[in-house]
């Protein structure tokens, strides 16, 4: 008779804190992150929609929508997707003397 | 001082007195600033993260550069007695970006963007009614590099 115990048992790794821990880290990994361009005083508006087109490939419209947000609200979510291209975005953001940060989206 | 666009897509700075030319060489008379505004927008990433140790000296660079680019520029132009500085479509970024750090760099030590223009500007202090007027004509210098040179470089 198949033991589904003993066989489950027989080809899975035995979850160890290691394991854990590891497979903690690659959740919190997969969790998306959001590139937050935040408002400021100087930067001028066509000055940020020109960056935003430069950095993400936006269009003119997509561009101006974020950037309004930005002027608008204060903040503004410009992508959203994986750690290090998030990293990545910010770093450009950054070298453009745009406030930017990042989050844990949700 | 007048400020022109040119044939070539560019644009031409005619400083037109000594003072122009001292207003044009402020661009780049802090040498901490590159320093400042890349450990600045670094403390917008979150403690844990390395942001100091791996992004912090390439953004430094990055704004040294620009700095170190323009005061070249404007120093060769008024060594040499020219009568103007021409910046070519390729140099716009990085005119744009020297002057935009001394623009954060004002509104972070006048807040020059929030000031109330309501009242008799002479009762300004000195240094505040100098830093709103160097931060008018930064502010005028980029609008004309955005509206003649990299928005349309963009089309």
């Amino acid at each position: 008779m198949f033991n589904k115990q003993l066989f489950c048992s027989a080809i899975m790794p035995k979850t160890t804190p290691d394991t854990q821990k590891k497979q903690q880290t690659l959740k919190q990994s997969d969790v998306p992150w959001n590139v937050v361009v935040l408002n400021d005083p100087v930067n001028l508006q066509d000055y940020v929609a020109l960056v935003f087109k430069k950095v993400f490939g936006y269009s003119q419209a997509k561009a101006e929508t974020l950037m309004m947000e930005v002027h608008t609200q204060g903040r503004s979510i410009v992508w959203t997707g994986g750690r290090e291209k998030a990293e990545f975005y910010v770093q450009q953001l950054h070298g453009w003397q745009l406030q930017t940060t990042m989050e844990k989206e949700g | 001082m007048k400020i022109l666009p040119t044939l070539e897509g560019g644009l031409c700075i005619l400083p037109e007195s000594e003072i122009d030319w001292d207003e044009l060489q402020l661009i780049c008379s802090d040498d901490d600033r590159p320093t400042y505004l890349a450990e600045s927008l670094a403390d917008l990433m979150d403690g844990d993260s390395e942001w100091g140790e791996y992004v912090v000296p390439d953004l430094e660079e990055n704004f040294r550069n620009q700095t170190r680019f323009v005061d070249a520029a404007i120093k060769q132009a008024r060594q040499n007695n020219e009568p103007a500085i021409f910046i070519p479509p390729a140099e716009a970024e990085r005119w744009y970006g020297a002057i935009n750090q001394v623009r954060l760099s004002l509104q972070a030590s006048y807040d020059v963007e929030d000031l109330d223009e309501s009242g008799d500007l002479n009762d300004w202090e000195p240094e505040l009614r100098s830093a709103y007027f160097r931060n008018r004509f930064y502010l005028l210098l980029q609008s004309m590099l955005l509206e003649f040179i990299m928005n349309k470089a963009e089309c």
